[in-house]
């Protein structure tokens, strides 16, 4: 051999390429790569370079999809286990994981399942609704913790000030727009209820957050407090938003501001008013 | 603010564990002065409701860290609450301190809170990379056993050991892979980042055999050729039998062979804090602890009458 010995980053970048293959590497890897694993891996009596590498390679899939198993069930039930699968492998393969946490993996699948086009129209838009419900479960359940909201200071606010005045909300209330009521699949997978094949759709409007016991809760929110509370959580100074969702919305709706404030105050939602 | 200082052993004040020697001088003593914390389990999230009701005292749990890096919520509570049952003591999976990409001062500076918050009386990760070509592999990746890694994984841990000011322990890693440019056996790669680096041992006895069963060597020459003062914890924990390998499943009690290897490692190394692992078919809490009895029991045979945190007997 007279090629240089590759150098300790080309020996983990080989390898990392092989072990993030989706298929066992002896019907996977090119004749290339064969040589290249050949080249740097000596084998032992039972298993050759490619079957030692195999080990990692099997285990790296194993962990990831296990992983995501575990975090998105309802998905992972609603896909059936080889669309699940085929699922990951497409996944993993084009959003390659990019955080030390394990607890990150499925952040970026929102995103990648808008662009993922090997499922069912009409699977796939239940699909969209059940990850983004699941993701928000996983980012709330260990989001920061926030003090409780001071009421006397907010008493003392001057009444001109209310109008400019931006709320600040648990780091853990997530706000959804969902095409169907995937919290309810999920519920009953909780419950273990007789399997639910059917979700027609239905506009759910969601918050979801972490309560003082610790839990996660959720409850749906009539259209206008949701288009409010979304408004206020992207930052909207109170009138602006007022008068935001008030030309959107129509004229049936119920409006009641007072008692939206004083239900999202008692559910820990709004911890700071900033003026 | 810290928790009740319940804790025995030395270098032990006001509750906080810490380092008995400075971290500047390269230190003979047996675990490097670090203190024997008795035989610990890991723990887990299943075990938790037990725990906290029944609060068993165990001599000293293990985190995983990388669980626990997180801003808020139960993970945090819980954390706190073991804090109040025992010694916390952090072994990490994602440091690759032999990867080649740089090393991640973020994770660095958070792993550093955290240690702040436990007071683990050092912290260890395993002598193996995990991230290569723009991925995370969340897996222990072996390292070819060359001088060339020796300087790199020394030097990285090195400053990992300053900016945490804390002595890290690297574990031997379960070995799958069987390197051509290999230069020495790995009882040797592990014992020359050690001196090189004036760091810790993680010594995980299991994974000597699964290694020593996968690479065809004699696990007892391992143990003899590491530099057994340095020797900060061991690592015990089940493996399953793959048939054309060993995989370290911690999975299942500890095997009759690793018991015999720790009773032949703790005759080289001396007393010395022991952590059973169990991560998958996780039983219930008192079979683990059974095991971490068990160690306990066979410490107290092989040392005799010489009670319990003793110092070992000098190699
Ligand atoms: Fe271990």
């Amino acid at each position: 051999m007279s090629e240089a010995p590759p150098t300790l980053a080309e020996l983990q970048a080989l390898l990392a390429t092989l072990v993030r293959r989706d298929r066992p590497l002896d019907v996977s890897a090119t004749e290339e790569e064969r040589a290249a694993a050949h080249a740097v891996i000596a084998g032992s009596e039972r298993l050759d370079a490619l079957g030692q590498l195999e080990i990692h390679r099997e285990q790296y899939w194993l962990r990831h999809r296990d992983a995501l198993r575990e975090d998105l069930p309802a998905l992972a039930y609603w896909l059936g286990r080889e669309p699940f699968d085929a699922l990951v492998r497409a996944y993993l393969d084009a959003t390659p994981p990019s955080s030390f946490a394990l607890r990150d993996l499925p952040l970026g699948l929102p995103a990648f399942l808008e662009r993922y086009d090997a499922l069912d129209r009409d699977v796939s838009e239940v699909a969209r609704a059940i990850v983004r419900f699941e993701v928000a479960l996983v980012t709330s359940f260990d989001a920061a913790d926030a003090p409780a909201l001071d009421v006397e200071s907010v008493r003392s606010l001057p009444e001109d000030a209310w109008p400019r005045a931006r709320l600040r909300f648990h780091p853990t209330l997530a706000v959804l727009d969902l095409t169907h009521p995937v919290h309810e699949l999920r519920a009953a997978l909780r419950r273990r209820e007789s399997p639910v094949r059917e979700l027609p759709p239905r506009a759910t409007r969601l918050a979801l957050w972490r309560g003082p016991d610790r839990r996660l809760h959720e409850t749906e929110l009539e259209p206008a407090e949701h288009a409010l509370l979304a408004e206020l959580v992207r930052d909207a100074p109170l009138e602006e938003a007022c008068t935001r969702v008030a030309a959107r919305a129509c004229g049936s709706e119920a409006w009641d501001v007072a008692r939206w404030f004083e239900a999202w105050t008692r559910r820990g939602w709004i911890v700071a008013v900033d003026v | 603010m810290q928790r009740p200082g319940r804790l025995q052993g030395a270098g032990l004040q006001d509750g906080l564990i810490r380092p008995a020697a400075p971290l500047a001088t390269p230190s003979r003593s047996p675990r490097l002065g670090l203190p024997d914390l008795g035989c610990g389990v890991g723990l887990r999230v299943p075990h938790y409701t037990h725990l906290f009701s029944q609060r068993p005292r165990v001599d000293f749990f293990e985190i995983v860290s990388e669980n626990f890096l997180v801003e808020g919520g139960p993970p945090r509570d819980n954390l706190e609450r073991a804090l109040g049952l025992a010694p916390v003591v952090q072994h990490g999976v994602a440091l690759g301190i032999g990867s080649t990409t740089p090393l991640d001062f973020d994770y660095l500076a958070r792993l550093k809170a955290l240690a702040r918050r436990t007071g683990t009386p050092w912290l260890t990760d395993h002598l193996s990379w995990t991230r290569a070509a723009g991925a995370e592999l969340h897996d222990l990746l072996p390292l070819p056993c060359t001088e060339e890694a020796v300087r790199y994984v020394a030097e990285r841990t090195r400053l990992v050991q300053d900016f945490l000011e804390l002595r890290v322990g690297l574990e031997n890693p379960s070995s799958y892979v069987t390197f051509r440019a290999n230069t020495m056996p790995e009882w040797e790669f592990l014992a020359a980042i050690a001196d090189e680096a004036d760091c810790g041992i993680l010594l995980d006895v299991n994974n000597v055999h699964v290694s020593a069963k996968n690479q065809g060597f004699d696990p007892r020459r391992y143990l003899d050729g590491l530099p057994h003062h340095r020797v900060v914890q061991l690592h015990l924990a089940g493996h399953t039998d793959k048939g054309t390998h060993l995989l370290d499943t911690h999975s299942a009690e500890v095997s009759e062979p690793v018991w015999a290897l720790y009773r032949y490692a703790l005759e080289r190394v001396g007393r010395v804090s022991t952590l059973v692992e169990w991560d998958d078919a996780l039983p219930a809490f008192d079979v683990v602890w059974d095991e971490a009895k068990k160690a306990a029991a066979i410490a107290e045979e092989v040392f005799g009458g010489a009670g319990p945190r003793a110092e070992p007997p000098t190699p």
